[in-house]
């Protein structure tokens, strides 16, 4: 394990009680809203904010243990950490920079292999002031990875940067953590970022874990209201029996699921089609309704459809035209079983 | 012109202009009354020179007492909460409003021959503080360094301290984050403090003529200079004094920025 760690500390009213774990070579993003602790939990792995309880072992050293009394300081954990907004030193040059770590551990400063691997050559004697968004971006990654850390801690590495900067780095964000052959754990609130860049996806909400798992799971499956929501598709929680979903907010659904009991739905808003007269068709869900909302989404409308079951869908600006969507309007939708995804609860 | 400015009142523009004359004649009363041909003769006098040179040393090595008891102690009022932080700051500032003669009385009731701990040094080392150079400096250090103390404290207090976290987590222990990062951030207000501390023991008086005495050339400063040279002499005295305000415009020509919300 690079890191594995059962995190409990209390700041002020929070109340953060989370299991990481992060195989070495793996990615693991931390997903979560705003204030759910994400960056609490890589500061208490770099040790700049020790927990209450429970334990943090970086490769197989525990660095923090507060029933044994273990704690190593930052500084002794080799933990390489790249903050949200960077903080590269603004009175020391790129160089400087990326030099800082490698000469705290008195090792031989060729911090070389660094410069050429995120293409800092041209940048080493500016200042801090003087770079844009990216390249502050990829100093301050060369400057944690120049540390040899044995585990690499992103804060929100892309959140500083606009739209069109943040593809890109997006991407070579990716490559470079491909060749990093210790964990990364990242923190982020973008799902892209997540889904992009990581191998196993754990989602934090309000200092607890709500889901954990491998990418393309967590995408496909999500179990929470948050991450549903993130995602762009709604969540249904009910009771299945036969096929025949009970919804607990009221109304049923028919699916092709062969599971019984508590389960969890979810719909994509595009796979619901609207309709003026009722659909003739294979559809096994049919029924009318009252448009109860309309947000424009990209370049799609995203339909509030007034329960039971309250649902979305997701139809094309041309679409709202053709039906004469308005609030209020009283309208036929249509979903077919096979895509509802069901799972247990 | 900022056209959003309210009109000003006449008296008020009548009463800023007196304040300003107030501050102004005396300066302009110094340079008529300055004997500019005997210039080089006054300040080249023995006295002149040896309260000259004695000033600049014991201010450069008070402002050097102020820096290395100061930033710490500026360091620690910013950085940790323990009990008693706001009478630790209250005796910080308190040299800054206190009469500097009370603060010469107060000097001479701790390292006095008959002090707190003048006594011990006195009887146990044979060390006399008070009517010394030693003792020049320490007045000085004495009524300069809450200067420092409040401009360093006033920086630390502004810096983000995630750069620290983010130095310590590249393995810097906290002595070198202290030294590459905490003071390289505050250096400007680091020097501000300094050159504050350096003037305000340049100045120096009270303090200064109440335990060191006014001996030329052990504790006879320029200041201490002028006010002996006022009963014997008036044309040296305004030479002296010329002395000290060209310092003082020095000083405050260098911090402009700092201080007068100019551009530095």
């Amino acid at each position: 394990m690079s890191v594995n760690a059962r995190i409990i500390t209390r700041v002020g009213d929070f109340h953060l009680d989370a299991e990481i774990a992060c195989e070495p070579g793996e990615t693991v993003a931390l997903l979560g809203p705003n204030g759910a602790g994400k960056s609490t939990v890589l500061r208490t792995i770099s040790g700049l904010l020790p927990i209450d309880d429970g334990y943090i072992r970086i490769d197989a050293t525990t660095v923090d243990e507060p029933a044994t009394d273990a704690f190593i300081p930052p500084e002794h954990r080799r933990a390489g950490m790249v903050f949200q907004d960077y903080l590269l030193f603004p009175h020391m040059t790129v160089r400087q920079n990326v030099e800082f770590g490698p000469r705290n551990q008195r090792k031989d400063h060729n911090v070389a292999p660094w410069i050429d691997a995120l293409d800092l050559g041209d940048l080493l004697n500016r200042k801090p002031a003087q770079l844009s968004g990216g390249q502050a971006q990829r100093v301050a990654l060369a400057r944690a990875l120049a540390t040899d850390p044995r585990l690499l801690l992103l804060d929100e590495p892309l959140a500083a940067l606009d739209a069109a900067t943040k593809a890109k780095v997006r991407g070579d964000l990716r490559h470079y953590l491909q060749a990093f052959a210790h964990g990364t754990v990242i923190v982020t609130h973008d799902p892209l970022d997540a889904l992009v860049l990581a191998d196993r996806i754990v989602v934090l909400e309000n200092g607890r874990v709500t889901q954990h798992g491998p990418t393309a799971q967590v995408a496909s499956e999500p179990r929470t209201d948050y991450l549903a929501a993130l995602l762009g598709v709604t969540l249904i929680r009910g009771s299945v029996h036969d096929g025949v979903i009970a919804c607990d907010g009221g109304g049923t659904l028919i699916s092709s699921t062969s599971l019984s009991g508590s389960v969890v739905a979810v719909i994509r808003p595009q796979a619901i089609s609207l309709h003026t007269n009722k659909p003739e068709g294979s559809a096994r869900n049919v029924w009318q309704t009252t448009v109860a909302a309309i947000d424009a989404h990209h370049d799609q409308v995203r339909i509030g459809l007034a329960g039971p079951p309250a649902l979305t869908a997701a139809v094309t600006p041309a679409a709202v035209a053709e039906l004469a969507i308005a609030p209020g309007l009283q309208i036929w939708a249509s979903l077919k079983a096979t895509d509802i995804a069901v799972y247990a609860s | 012109m900022n056209k959003t400015t309210a009109p000003a009142p006449r008296l008020l523009i009548a009463l800023a202009f007196l304040a300003l004359a107030f501050l102004l004649l005396p300066l302009i009363g110094l340079l008529l009354e300055t004997p500019w041909t005997r210039l080089p003769e006054l300040l080249t006098s023995q006295a002149a020179t040896e309260a000259l040179r004695l000033s600049l040393v014991t201010s450069l090595l008070a402002a050097f007492f102020a820096t290395i008891l100061g930033v710490p102690l500026a360091w620690v009022l910013a950085r940790k909460e323990f009990p008693g932080h706001r009478l630790v700051r209250g005796i910080v500032l308190l040299p800054l409003v206190l009469p500097p003669v009370v603060g010469g009385v107060t000097l001479l009731t701790a390292f006095g021959r008959r002090g707190l701990v003048g006594q011990y040094l006195y009887d146990w080392f044979g060390i006399q503080l008070p009517f010394s150079t030693a003792g020049v400096v320490m007045a000085a250090t004495f009524v300069a360094m809450p200067f420092l103390v409040i401009t360093v404290e006033g920086a630390l207090r502004s810096i983000d301290t995630r750069y620290e976290q983010a130095a310590r987590t590249l393995g810097a222990r906290p002595r070198t984050v202290l030294f590459r990062i905490t003071i390289p951030l505050i250096s400007a207000s680091l020097f501000a403090g300094i050159v504050l501390a350096w003037a305000r023991a340049l100045g120096e008086f009270g303090a200064t003529i109440t335990f060191a005495g006014n001996f030329p050339g052990v504790t006879q400063t320029l200041p201490l200079a002028v006010y002996s040279a006022l009963e014997v002499s008036r044309d040296e005295a305004i030479a002296l004094s010329l002395v000290l305000l060209a310092i003082s415009l020095t000083v405050l020509v260098s911090l402009r920025g700092r201080f007068l919300g100019g551009r530095s």
